[in-house]
């Protein structure tokens, strides 16, 4: 038995500072650019005031400029604004002092953060540096008008102090002033810097030797590896070494905050130089330098063109190819990820986020590199993406290159790894080869992850235990009825064509389907966000409460304890009973300890249980799950199953909608199919798992198993009665 | 996007081309002598705007927009001399006709082109290839976050926040709610920005393009319009030149 490596804190190195990239300070220009324009947007509904007095969302970059450091960042806020302009202008058509007028953006807001942007955010210091960046921007601009001839000297000097007064305070100081309190410590972490006048009392990196010793021959290896995120006292990575060997898949397991991400990030050369921080240790990308594929967790992020052959050939063009060249290897590795010509030529944000992940892949091979490096990406995908996945990472590893694969599903690192390591806080817990680590019972138990099916199913059955079955029979109980809905969305065909079905007081329904097949449109009607095209529904006076698959854009307070206070509020529960109801919420979920923490730092799968406990704070009857699974590790996913559970226990109703058939076969008391806009009632049979397969539905080999045993996957009170055997283990 | 997809005869011109005379319009916005001159540069753009088959809908909601400062620089001097602004209706007239023009082209060109070729035309008339590049992922960063938007939106609905405008005082004090998060959303991703340009070989110097020659009739109009501009600035500054 080769003798598994545990890992422990070492360090040695030294130590670096993010510093301001050509890539970040083009980022800076395109967050400013895009919220300059989208802020224009709805004040172009505002009339002009003669001549030429408008209303321009100057706070968003006097926020920018108060919160962030002086010097290349405020050259990158200037170059933003000009940027957001000169787009409304494409979009929508130039007016006569718009070209003199960049410049004058440009200057204004450069000047606004060299004079200002060293002082801490107070009103004063914003209104002062809101006056005057609209008075420089408005000088500028106006000075086109005396190109015109002397005649135009009164229309200058109205412009200007109009301008000045309307950019500077009304759109200006004013919600700037407003806005700063709230955004302060939040922005400045996104964009990778620290806070103003925050004096961060940060833990120490340290740096020793663990005497860590890479393969020979390692693609890419990290040595007693720290590293801390600005603003951030602690580190997020605690002397991490481990290394990528030629043709071999590394998989990359851990609970949230472990650190996952950010190690991918460090390894993929984009931390620190992306995100800023420090570091401490080694990262060695083998003897050679080696091109790295990267794809991120969120792939709509990573698009940076407009169509999915021009992303794919972006990610060529520094290797000194011919144009011929670069489309023909960008066609091929689409090709490669399964996407069609068709596809390829639709808009990125036309494409489903299952589509644009495996465009990301496409970008990832095309340049053929020796590592790379996949974020958890395995978990959106239907059996057919998953299929793909596969076949990449095969291909890839035959020749020669080596994988990092974030992934918690312990199935799939079982199918597709030879090593794994368990990350936990930030230090690499277990290491070792796949079969070995996912055999380790007592390792696997602290951070919730069970065995994968293939070894043995029994901790299954600790898995919860049925505590509610349906309470009552009749229909007429019923929360919540939906009687033959028909929903169509205007551009295409219709989405759900017949759908009905009732949830009782008691009752937690899974509804199972793959990508596309109308989840998310389903939980919207039920939302109410959509209005049915036909049918009807019927629900009690308690309402409906949706839990929607995104929880980033949910949260609008600044800690999760006042963002549940502000629903219960809502709800009307009497201020007395608004504390106990918080910390009754909290503990269900797992969350007294973040109750202060602003809800945009939490990792995912946190964020997720503080949107649920959100959600169910407005005392809803019915509560509707929209890919609830996604994100979150095991013990994140117990403490959902338990408390949906008890809340169903309490007499409410519960619908989940999933592609994840075995969290679904944990949490609901029967699942039916969503496959082509009609409901499907499952039995668990073979010939059900046939149908799903169909539907594109990645089939867990936990189910599989159970059904060669002859149970039915579709109560949890049967899938928590399959126990394998080494032999099943050995047939799958 | 102003982007029609319609077929016309500016479709089918180089985008280089395209940028050029934009270019070159707006020098002679600034540059042409007198109002009768700026009828002509607003008869251009008129013709222009219809052989790019502009969309006429956006076309009239952008000069109504204008209507005000129109209306202040011609109609109002025209009615009494003792007006505040005290200019001329000569010169309200050039600087009106001068707005609308500049609104003409810029909708007619621009609705013939595609984000792509809006890229490829900056880089062809030699903005920076990181410039010209920013321009397009800007787009690609709009449509992601209108998206982002969207789900803000639909999450603040479905917490049972009431964010139409029927109930203005309403509508204030739960804007905050729907503000602080499509904010954070989009300044989220620039952390994941960062990484796709900095693994899409952002730092490395690209490959330098091979360009296409432009077409005979581009080259035309393009000389047709730098003639335009120099005697328009020749008779710009012919009195000047006088006095000198």
């Amino acid at each position: 038995m080769t003798p598994v490596t545990r890992g422990h804190s070492s360090a040695r190195g030294q130590v670096q500072s993010g510093e301001l990239s050509a890539s970040r300070f083009t980022m800076i220009i395109g967050v400013t650019a895009v919220l300059f324009f989208l802020g224009l947007l709805p004040l172009e509904a505002i009339p002009e005031i003669p001549v030429d007095i408008d209303s321009k969302p100057f706070f968003i970059p006097i926020v920018l400029c108060a919160l962030l450091p002086a010097g290349k960042p405020g050259v990158a806020i200037g170059l933003g604004v000009a940027l957001g302009e000169f787009l409304r202008d494409l979009m929508e058509g130039y007016e006569l002092d718009d070209p003199i007028g960049f410049v004058g953006y440009f200057v204004a807001f450069a000047l606004t953060s060299y004079v200002f942007g060293k002082r801490p955010p107070g009103w004063f210091t914003i209104t002062i540096a809101g006056l005057f960046s609209a008075f420089v921007q408005a000088l500028i601009e106006a000075s086109s008008f005396l190109l015109f001839g002397e005649e135009s000297f009164g229309i200058f000097v109205q412009s200007t102090i109009g301008n000045t007064i309307m950019h500077g305070v009304v759109w200006g100081a004013i919600p700037a002033c407003l806005l700063v309190p709230r955004l302060k410590g939040r922005f400045e972490r996104y964009l990778g810097f620290g806070v103003k006048g925050d004096v961060v009392a940060a833990e120490p990196l340290q740096v020793a030797f663990s005497g860590f010793t890479p393969a020979p021959d390692a693609v890419a290896w990290v040595s007693d590896l720290w590293f801390r995120y600005p603003s951030s006292a602690q580190p997020t990575l605690r002397g991490v070494s481990l290394d990528l060997r030629p043709g071999e898949v590394l998989g990359l397991m851990g609970p949230s905050h472990a650190g996952k991400s950010t190690l991918c990030r460090i390894v993929a050369g984009v931390t620190p130089r992306a995100t800023g921080g420090e570091i401490v240790g080694q990262v060695q990308l083998g003897s050679n330098a080696v091109d790295i594929g990267y794809v991120a967790d969120s792939p709509a992020a990573m698009m940076t063109r407009t169509h999915a052959l021009s992303e794919v050939e972006a990610a060529l063009e520094h290797l000194g190819l011919t144009s011929e060249e670069r489309q023909k290897r960008a066609s091929d590795a689409l090709t490669e990820v399964a996407i069609t010509p068709e596809e390829a030529r639709r808009y990125i944000w036309e494409l489903p986020t299952s589509l644009q992940m495996m465009v990301a892949l496409a970008a990832a091979v095309a340049s053929r590199p020796k590592l790379l490096v996949l974020d958890e990406l395995a978990g959106c995908l239907s059996a057919s993406g998953l299929a793909v996945l596969k076949r990449v990472i095969a291909a890839h590893c035959e020749t020669g290159g080596a994988v990092l694969l974030v992934e918690n599903d312990v199935d799939r690192l079982w199918g597709l790894t030879q090593r794994v390591a368990l990350l936990e806080s930030g230090r690499v817990a277990l290491i070792g080869p796949t079969h070995e680590v996912l055999a380790d019972c007592e390792a696997l138990a602290a951070p919730g992850f069970t065995r994968p099916s293939a070894l043995l199913a029994q901790d299954l059955e600790s898995w919860p235990s049925p505590a509610c079955g349906p309470a009552s029979t009749s229909l007429d109980e019923a929360l919540l009825k939906v009687d033959h809905v028909r929903f169509g969305y205007s551009d295409g065909d219709d989405v759900l064509e017949d759908v009905s079905f009732a949830v009782r007081p008691g009752e937690v329904i899974g509804l199972v389907g793959a990508s596309g097949a109308g989840k998310t449109t389903l939980a919207k009607v039920l939302g109410g966000l959509l209005e049915p095209t036909s049918g009807s529904l019927a629900e009690k006076e308690a309402g409906v409460a949706v839990v929607m698959h995104e929880p980033t854009v949910f949260f609008s307070e600044v800690t999760i304890g006042k963002e549940i206070a502000s629903v219960l509020d809502r709800a009307g529960c009497p201020s007395s009973q608004i504390d106990t109801r918080r910390a009754d919420l909290a503990s269900r979920f797992g969350l007294e300890k973040v109750l202060e923490s602003d809800p945009s730092f939490l990792a995912p799968g946190t964020a997720k249980l503080a949107h649920i406990a959100t959600t169910l704070a407005n005392g809803a009857g019915v509560l509707v799950l929209d890919e609830a699974a996604a994100g979150l590790d095991p013990a994140e996913r117990r403490r959902v199953v338990e408390a949906v559970h008890a809340f169903a226990k309490e007499g409410a109703g519960v619908i989940a909608l999933d592609h994840d058939l075995e969290f679904l076969a944990q949490l609901a008391d029967r699942v039916s199919q969503l496959h082509e806009g009609r409901l499907r009632s499952l039995e668990g049979t073979s010939e059900d798992v046939r149908v799903l397969d169909e539907g594109n539905l990645v089939i867990p080999p936990s189910i599989s198993l159970g059904l060669k045993r002859g149970l039915s996957f579709t109560s949890r009170e049967e899938l928590a009665r399959i126990a394998g055997t080494p032999a099943e283990s050995a047939a799958l | 996007m102003l982007n029609t997809g319609r077929p016309s005869f500016w479709r089918g011109r180089d985008p280089r081309t395209k940028w050029l005379i934009f270019i070159l319009f707006l020098v002679s916005i600034y540059i042409v002598p007198s109002w009768e001159w700026m009828l002509g540069a607003t008869l251009l753009g008129l013709v222009i705007a219809i052989t790019a088959r502009a969309p006429l809908g956006w076309l009239a909601l952008m000069l109504l927009i204008h209507t005000p400062t129109i209306l202040a620089l011609v109609v109002i001097p025209a009615l009494g001399s003792d007006f505040a602004l005290n200019a001329e209706f000569e010169f309200g007239l050039r600087i009106s006709l001068g707005w609308v023009a500049a609104i003409l082209i810029g909708v007619g060109l621009f609705s013939t082109m595609e984000v792509d070729e809006l890229v490829e035309g900056l880089q062809g008339v030699g903005v920076p290839q990181r410039f010209a590049f920013l321009v397009g992922y800007a787009f690609v960063l709009i449509y992601l976050s209108v998206s982002d938007l969207t789900k803000v939106i639909e999450s603040t609905r479905l917490k049972g926040i009431d964010i139409t405008i029927r109930k203005p005082l309403t509508f204030l004090r739960n804007v905050p709610r729907l503000f602080i998060p499509a904010l954070l959303t989009i300044v989220r991703r620039g952390g994941s920005m960062t990484a796709a340009l900095e693994t899409r070989g952002f730092e490395a110097v690209p490959t330098a393009q091979k360009r296409k020659p432009m077409p005979v009739i581009d080259l035309c109009l393009l000389a047709l319009s730098l003639a335009t501009v120099l005697v328009a600035l020749i008779f710009r500054m012919y009195p000047v030149l006088q006095q000198g």
